[in-house]
């Protein structure tokens, strides 16, 4: 086992206890509880056998499979970061919503 | 009253008959106002001439904005936070609309605008020839900062690019809507990137453009206060998550 493997290990046990404490105390809902344990799971098996990660880059016909891992993890960022902005856009959009009314009322 | 009514009996040439008309429509002077103490009062002062229905926004100023505005005697609506220019917009329209506006029109609270040239741009909304009326900067050959021209320029590029509507200034604060047009416009929210907000509106229910040369006042005063160039990079990145997100 190599030091990052440790660290690393750590690390992410640490973020599912923090996850699951989330969960505990209801500030996330049961399906990102689930999604973010699952990646977190994953990462954490894909530290320690990094081997696995060569079936799939098999399977997709990249080179080796920590290349796999950091393409679809570059792919999850980029997914969740539209998400963010897309939600943020929203919430901004609300926010003015709210702005508006009280104004209109108020006069 | 209805802005298809008037079509009829208009000409351009009747200008005895514009004025005529003119003076049975519900015009709307809306100002979005950002701490703009410094002119706001002169601005108002100005469009007093040509309609008593003004409003101003006052997009969560920190200065003197909505008392030089109250005292002015005109209608003034408060943002408790700043929400950028669309959202400003956004809430004066809607109070215009509330009141049975028949015409908007928007002016810039900077004193960029010269409310001299209002008539020129109701003219082709009263006549029914238009929906939409852009006070535009750039058809008059004028001296602008060059950095500015440029801007602008490049705006009406990624406007035409990204909604289809080329404008020679999509960015002008000067319109003028009719009711139909100023119904059509949906909740207006954003801040800067509203300029093509409206276009896409313009577009997407196939409104009536037309666009009126204007001039622009440029103190360095106003300079300092419109899109520098990192807001304009912010605009920028604001109309691709606009242009992505929908």
């Amino acid at each position: 086992m190599t030091l990052i493997q440790i660290i690393g290990a750590g690390f992410v046990i640490l973020i599912i206890i923090k996850t699951a404490s989330d969960f505990k105390k209801k500030k996330l809902n049961l399906p990102a509880f689930l999604f973010w344990t699952f990646i977190w799971t994953v990462i954490l098996v894909v530290a320690f056998l990094p081997q696995v990660t060569n079936f799939f880059a098999n399977l997709l016909g990249v080179g080796r499979g920590i290349d796999v891992a950091i393409y679809f993890s570059i792919l999850i960022i980029f997914f969740i970061l539209f998400q963010i902005i897309s939600r943020l856009e929203t919430m901004k959009r609300e926010i003015t919503e709210i702005v508006r009314h009280i104004s209109l009322k108020e006069k | 009253m209805d802005c298809e009514k008037i079509q009829g009996n208009f000409s351009y040439n009747g200008l005895t008959n514009y004025s005529a008309e003119l003076s049975i429509m519900r015009i709307y002077a809306i100002i979005p106002a950002y701490n703009e103490e410094r002119n706001i009062g002169k601005v108002i002062e100005g469009i007093k001439k040509y309609t008593n229905n003004i409003i101003v926004v006052d997009d969560g100023s920190n200065d003197g904005t909505s008392k030089i505005a109250r005292k002015e005697g005109v209608k003034v609506y408060r943002h408790i936070i700043n929400r950028g220019l669309g959202g400003a917009l956004g809430t004066g329209i809607k109070a215009a609309l509330s009141e049975n506006a028949d015409i908007i029109l928007t002016i810039d609270a900077d004193g960029q605008h010269d409310p001299e040239e209002i008539p020129n741009l109701l003219k082709p909304i009263v006549s029914g020839d238009a929906d939409v009326v852009i006070g535009s900067r750039f058809l008059k050959n004028q001296r602008m900062p060059i950095f500015r021209k440029t801007g602008n320029y490049f705006f009406n590029f990624i406007t035409f690019l990204f909604f289809g509507i080329w404008s020679t200034d999509s960015q002008s604060g000067m319109r003028v809507f009719n009711k139909k047009a100023a119904e059509s416009l949906r909740t207006l929210t954003s801040g800067m990137e509203v300029s093509s907000e409206i276009m896409t509106d313009i577009k997407t229910n196939e409104l009536r453009l037309k666009e009126v040369p204007i001039r622009a006042i440029y103190t360095s005063y106003s300079l300092s206060k419109g899109q520098g160039f990192w807001v304009g990079l912010k605009t920028l990145a604001k109309l691709f998550i606009l242009k992505i997100t929908k």
